[in-house]
């Protein structure tokens, strides 16, 4: 068994299990070995599904070995936040309400996986029920930074963030309301995407906000992104909002010349860090150097967008978790309940005012701050990553506690709003040796164009290969 | 519970507290939830900030606005 397998992206991995240089069986080992020597420091898993996990590999490898390859993911060993159902299969969502509840049903992105070939190695942990910043948890532990254990991961898909950034799996799927797939990837300097509302299935995934919802993948590489992003995204009957509009191939536009894009960088960045504006001005470097055009833009009050988002959150967060916020108050962590609990008070009509506003300042985004330009370049988090115990609002609450996690999603939260394609890659680290992310903002349904200025980058940069070790 | 303008204007209260005791009361009569004052009176602010940001917004919206048009938006704006 070789543990070497676990070093290589998932585009390789994959081609390597299909071409036979290597099986599932032996890939899924060495993951399953590391997964044993990572998981007590950095509490990834909620559950580890070892026996079914070597059994599906021996599937894949029979599958081979009789020249069937399911598809692009064939014998690729993945996991994801639990909070993706599986029929028949325990799904937490990180809390300690659904501890023991069975799902009845498959998520849409987890049935596609499984039809490109996936094994399923468990599941991840996950702030509780997909409500929290930071990698906190109460009900399954922490999941801590594995470049410094004692450092948040960031959240909610904070085992999705620290399993993919200690090369315990080769992607995972993530979820994101207001940052939780672009900041978990930003801290533990792995690449995240969120894409445009409604380019990827909801079905059979745990709400946290209906209107405000994305998943998607977070991985080592672009490349490795845009090929889970290609098998999860795509219309589907079982969810309505999804889009019918066409996937492109992205793996093939990831090579798409950059050398005529415009890139937007706000002139000014309020509460942004002193080393994370100077990452911000290296890679803005690094982009011209590329060919780019990096020109000034404006950014509009965020407020209002922040307190819109707001509004339909709590709407509905309130609204779905009532009956256990009823009967079972006591199995909630204060905080995942104290930030629901204005719901309760909002009258309907704001509610349904901020859904209608969404069109106005999305219309508005777009011709102003977007206009003329192909992606928007902001930084992922605006700040070095904090430690777990300056954070822990359910242990110490306090004020600077709470105002340190209210900075976490200056600038992710505003495009849950808007529903516009984010993608998070690694840029650089902060004074504390902990990675720094680069978000890409873009047009509706334009995330080929941001995978392909992101794999450009990729290409002449290193910092997405830099990984942690025990 | 009708909500009555006595109710939210009381002379040598300050108007926070008002609304916290307004929001402790809709939470009982309307939701069936028992708030401690305290807790009543952070929500009350924050209840307080998030109607005001959408009320203040809400004047770009016209009769037609519909919330389905955000779909159709990000549609009409997709890469041909």
């Amino acid at each position: 068994m070789s543990d070497d397998w676990t070093s290589l992206d998932l585009t390789t991995i994959a081609a390597a299990i299909a071409d036979g240089r290597t099986t599932s069986v032996a890939v899924t080992e060495a993951c399953l070995a590391r997964i044993e020597a990572w998981q007590p420091r950095i509490n990834a898993f909620i559950r580890l599904d070892r026996d079914q996990a070597l059994a599906s590999a021996r599937e894949r490898d029979r599958e081979r070995d009789a020249g069937r390859l399911r598809g692009r993911l064939h014998g690729v060993p993945l996991a994801h936040k639990d909070m993706f159902y599986r029929a028949g299969r325990i799904s937490t969502g990180g809390s300690a309400i659904r501890r023991d509840w069975v799902a009845d049903r498959t998520a849409t992105v987890i049935d596609r996986l499984d039809a490109a070939g996936a094994v399923d190695l468990g599941t991840l942990n996950m702030a509780e029920f997909a409500a929290g910043p930071t990698g906190h948890n109460i009900h399954f532990g922490d999941c801590c930074n594995p470049w410094d254990p004692a450092r948040v991961t960031g959240g909610s898909s904070s085992g999705s963030g620290a399993s993919v950034a200690a090369r315990l799996v080769f992607g995972a799927l993530g979820s994101d309301t207001g940052g939780s797939i672009r900041m978990p990837a930003a801290i533990c300097g792995v690449v995240g995407m969120k894409p445009t509302y409604g380019r990827v299935s909801r079905f059979g995934a745990l709400p946290r906000s209906w209107s405000l919802d994305h998943i998607g993948p977070l991985t080592r590489s672009v490349a490795d992104n845009a090929r889970l992003l290609s098998i999860i995204a795509g219309a589907d009957a079982a969810d309505a909002t999804a889009s019918p509009h066409v996937v492109p191939d992205y793996e093939a536009a990831l090579d798409q010349p950059v050398a005529s894009v415009r890139l937007g960088l706000p002139a000014t960045l309020d509460g942004v860090d002193a080393d994370v504006l100077a990452v911000l001005d290296r890679a803005r470097a690094d982009l011209e150097r590329l060919g780019m055009r990096v020109v000034d833009v404006r950014l509009p009050a965020l407020a209002p967008l922040f307190d819109t988002a707001e509004t339909i959150i709590k709407c509905e967060a309130a609204a779905m978790h009532r009956p256990w916020l009823q009967e079972r108050p006591q199995d909630y962590s204060n905080q995942v309940h104290w930030r629901m609990e204005a719901g309760f008070l909002i009258p309907a009509t704001q509610y349904i005012d901020a859904l209608r506003l969404r069109t106005h300042h999305t219309e508005a985004f777009l011709a102003t701050t977007m206009d003329g330009i192909d992606a928007l370049l902001l930084p992922t988090m605006p700040f070095a990553t904090p430690t777990r115990a300056e954070t822990d609002v359910e242990r110490q609450p306090g004020a600077t506690a709470l105002a340190i996690l209210a900075r976490f999603s200056r600038f992710t939260r505003p495009f849950n709003l808007l529903g516009l394609p984010a993608l998070s890659v690694p840029c650089g680290v902060d004074g504390n040796g902990l990675p720094l992310g680069l978000q890409l903002v873009g047009r509706p349904f334009s995330e080929a164009t941001l995978y392909a200025i992101a794999h450009a980058y990729q290409q002449a940069t290193d910092h997405h290969r830099q990984a942690p070790t025990l | 519970m009708i909500v009555t303008h006595a109710m939210i204007v009381t002379h040598g209260v300050s108007p926070m507290k008002n609304k916290a005791t307004l929001i402790a009361d809709l939470a009982v009569d309307l939701q069936g939830i028992r708030l401690p004052s305290a807790r009543a009176a952070e929500l009350a602010a924050e209840v307080d900030r998030l109607n005001g940001a959408v009320r203040a917004a809400a004047g770009q919206l016209s009769f037609d606005d519909d919330p389905s048009g955000y779909a159709a938006l990000l549609a009409k704006a997709a890469p041909r």
